[in-house]
């Protein structure tokens, strides 16, 4: 009888370290499949910053490309044909109205494809600051006359310079929409600064837009997606008089950390 | 009566295991994996060999062979097993090729085919213990799935440490239980016979899962 029990016995004790083992195993194989779940996120996360990040690279050398052989081919063109307009009025005594014009109008062409050119080059926007190409953006639509647009922000921004051109090429893209989808007539900007984040409001007074079809461009996918590599989000708001495009994009965050590493 | 039951469980739990399989099978009109596949081969070595070893002790014959066939073939299906399963393949075959050198020693100098197999029984019981763990640790280095108790595998790995771990206690002591019991032996197949019963409850619970590892 005595080693009845002792079996009796010997079999719970079993049963129990089985049920605890098996308990045990089960919380730390929850655990373990948490953080493994986490893990996977945060990679997937630092992929997807990875590769927003090429997509940009790629697109500001596809930019700064552009804006050499604009300057080089193009300009040097413009050039020649505004020096030989130049021989050819000084040949002159009386040279005609509509050479003088043409002279003018290429000098004019000129400015604005140097204009056009700079805005482009990353190199030339790195030696400013946001305010200061936004200033000289602001100048060269200006300039056109078709278009009336004022600048109003903060008179310095605590954001690296790498960020301040990511940030400029979202503006950049919301002014240009303004421009060539909704016809304004006045475009304002706005950017303001809080401890946390940066906000700035690029504002017009054009048609808008109604359709969701219409918020699913090339140029919007290229703002969402740059305001993501800073840990930011773009937002759309149109009531058919005009669109209010409202860029947040935070001071200090994890993507921004990201964001510094891989732009090393 | 409650005795009585306690011997015939090592045909009952195999029958309702199988019985589970086949009615899922009928009315869930499911798939079966290869998991699925190996404890209804399980179950039914277990229920045919079973009943077997009964109707010969019936018959006053000598039905210790059966156990042997029982051991190789019960060692063989959890090779086959974990050989799929576990990405340490070369463990399971090395293990089975010991188990194999070690069953034919123990039956040729100390356990013939006339005595009951303990030692084989406990060792073939100690090795398939001994995958599941691996199997557990290979679960927990790379977690298939966020819920376990959804995982089909995991309580496959549950029945196999309840009953091939507690047999491997009862067999490895067989001799020394023999001795002290004298005639009262047969309690430790009711220890035995209650444990196949835990472990086959847990594989009716893997059957009923509908997560597994594809392998």
């Amino acid at each position: 009888m005595d080693t009845e029990i002792v079996l009796v016995a010997a079999s719970t004790v079993f049963i129990f370290f089985l049920l605890l083992f098996l308990f045990g195993f089960v919380l730390k194989y929850q655990r373990r499949a948490l953080s493994f779940v986490k893990e996977k996120e945060l990679i997937q996360s630092k992929f997807e910053q990875t590769l927003l990040q090429s997509q940009i690279e790629v697109q500001e050398a596809t930019f700064s490309l552009l804006g050499k052989e604009l300057h080089d081919n193009i300009g040097q063109l413009l050039s020649t044909a505004k020096m030989l307009l130049g021989i050819a009025e000084l040949n002159l005594v009386h040279p005609p109205d509509t050479l003088v014009t043409a002279n003018a109008t290429v000098g004019k062409a000129i400015n604005e494809l140097r204009a056009l050119s700079k805005s482009l080059n990353k190199e030339w926007l790195e030696k400013f600051d946001l305010i200061g190409n936004l200033t000289a953006e602001v100048a060269r639509i200006n300039a056109a006359a078709v278009v009336k647009t004022s600048l109003v922000c903060a008179d310095e921004l605590s954001m690296e310079a790498d960020k301040q051109i990511v940030l400029f090429r979202i503006i950049q893209e919301a002014m240009q929409n303004a421009l060539k989808h909704a016809a304004a007539g006045h475009i304002n900007i706005n950017i303001s600064q809080s401890n946390r984040e940066i906000i700035a409001i690029v504002q017009d007074d054009g048609t808008g837009f109604s359709s969701e079809g219409e918020t699913g461009g090339v140029g919007m996918i290229n703002m969402v997606n740059r305001a993501r590599q800073l840990g930011g989000k773009v937002e759309w708001q149109s009531n058919g008089e005009g669109s209010v495009v409202t860029i947040t994009i935070p001071l200090k965050t994890e993507l921004h950390e990201d964001f510094n590493r891989n732009s090393r | 009566m409650i005795k009585e039951l306690f011997y015939k469980l090592d045909l009952i739990a195999p029958a309702l295991l199988l019985l589970f399989a086949s009615v899922k099978n009928i009315v869930g009109k499911r798939i079966y994996s290869f998991s699925d596949d190996i404890l209804v081969d399980f179950a039914t070595v277990q229920l045919l060999l079973n009943g077997i070893a009964a109707y010969i002790q019936v018959q006053d014959g000598n039905n210790l062979w059966v156990y042997h066939v029982n051991c190789i073939t019960t060692n063989l299906i959890f090779t086959l097993y974990f050989a799929r399963t576990l990405a340490q393949k070369r463990l399971v075959y090395a293990g089975f090729a010991v188990f194999v050198v070690a069953y034919i020693l123990l039956s040729l100098y100390a356990q013939a085919y006339k005595n009951f197999p303990s030692y084989p029984l406990a060792l073939g019981s100690g090795m398939i213990v001994i995958y599941a763990l691996f199997f557990l640790d290979e679960i927990m280095t790379f977690p298939p799935t966020t819920d376990i108790l959804s995982l089909k595998e995991f309580w496959i790995l549950a029945g196999i440490l309840a009953y091939f771990g507690s047999t491997f206690f009862i067999f490895i002591s067989y001799n020394y239980l023999s001795v002290i019991l004298g005639e009262r032996v047969s309690i430790l197949w009711q220890f035995h016979n209650s444990f196949l019963f835990i472990g086959c409850v847990l594989f009716i619970v893997a059957i009923n899962c509908r997560k597994w590892i594809l392998k």
